[in-house]
């Protein structure tokens, strides 16, 4: 996958990641204030990682839906590796503009 | 790596055109999920969130189960093939690439399976939506336990000092629009000229 991001463009690009939310349709009263998303409907937030081939590499589930897609990405599993230096791994060092890099990243959009 | 948020210059327009065209996977995979199972496109019938996240644990497998089996009829990957065979100048790095399409296969079909098992603490899916979400009052705490940033039985390997080291390498802003730069500047000089027509 490295090569093939490579060839597009993106030497060191490990995948793209967004956020989706899924409404929930039975959510209790109780819960309906942290789950009500910014469209108004109830649901939680799905975050995912995946390559050109669709291949889901990373997936969290579960962020209610009051959230937006920074802070549902500061609380996922990924995030807090990548900050703890548990991921990624550092073997895969790639060249762009004369500077040699070893710490690979993710496509994300602007928000 | 996020796009330039004002791109003034050209280079940084053909950089966010050429980014926005390598990210659009990402939501096309919401797309092709939500279609291929209509689950995910109702609203969640379900009394709690333990069923939602479990449920959507389940698609994604299915849907990696079908990634699998039908990688080989995509339509880049054919594209793919025949660009190797015509051997043009751009060709010759593709066919490169299909020659040992073969290995990368086999490496990418044990990646995933060790992602699962939870390679670097829970990047894969099942570990990563058993370690959910908040929990916002005590409602659900078994299914949805805040990730630990540190358990106490598995302190930083490095000590505290690595672990902050890392935080910063991640986090820094610099390094961030550095990278930024240097790839504005690799996709300019690479694909300016091929790309200039499509902006708008």
């Amino acid at each position: 996958m490295m090569n093939r991001n490579a060839e597009c463009g993106f030497p060191g690009c490990m995948g793209s990641l967004d956020c989706s939310h899924w409404a929930w349709h039975q959510c209790p009263r109780s819960m309906a204030g942290s789950y009500q998303s910014r469209k108004g409907s109830r649901g939680i937030f799905v975050e995912a990682v995946c390559d050109e081939d669709l291949w889901i590499w990373h997936l969290f589930v579960g962020a209610p839906g009051s959230l937006n897609e920074n802070n549902v990405m500061h609380q996922s599993p990924l995030y807090l590796d990548e900050t703890a230096g548990r991921w990624p791994p550092r073997n895969q060092s790639f060249t762009l503009n004369g500077t040699a890099r070893s710490l690979s990243y993710y496509l994300v959009d602007g928000t | 790596m996020s796009p330039h948020p004002m791109p003034t210059t050209e280079d940084q327009k053909v950089f966010n055109r050429l980014q926005e065209a390598v990210r659009k996977d990402v939501e096309r995979l919401f797309g092709v999920l939500t279609q291929r199972f209509h689950i995910a496109l109702h609203p969640g019938r379900y009394r709690s969130v333990k069923m939602l996240i479990l449920t959507f644990k389940a698609i994604c497998i299915f849907h990696n189960t079908c990634v699998e089996s039908r990688r080989e009829r995509f339509l880049s990957r054919r594209r793919r093939a025949e660009g190797a065979n015509e051997g043009g100048g751009a060709g010759d790095a593709e066919g490169e690439n299909v020659g040992s399409g073969s290995a990368e296969r086999n490496g990418r079909d044990d990646g995933p399976v060790g992602c699962d098992s939870g390679q670097g603490g829970g990047a894969g899916v099942g570990a990563a939506a058993a370690a959910g979400g908040p929990a916002p009052g005590g409602v659900h705490v078994g299914v949805n336990a805040p990730p630990l940033l540190n358990p106490v039985d598995q302190p930083p390997a490095g000590g505290m000092a690595a672990d902050f080291e890392a935080w910063g390498e991640a986090r820094n802003a610099d390094e961030h629009a550095q990278l930024r730069a240097d790839l504005t500047a690799h996709v300019w000089s690479g694909r300016g000229d091929m790309l200039a027509p499509y902006l708008s």
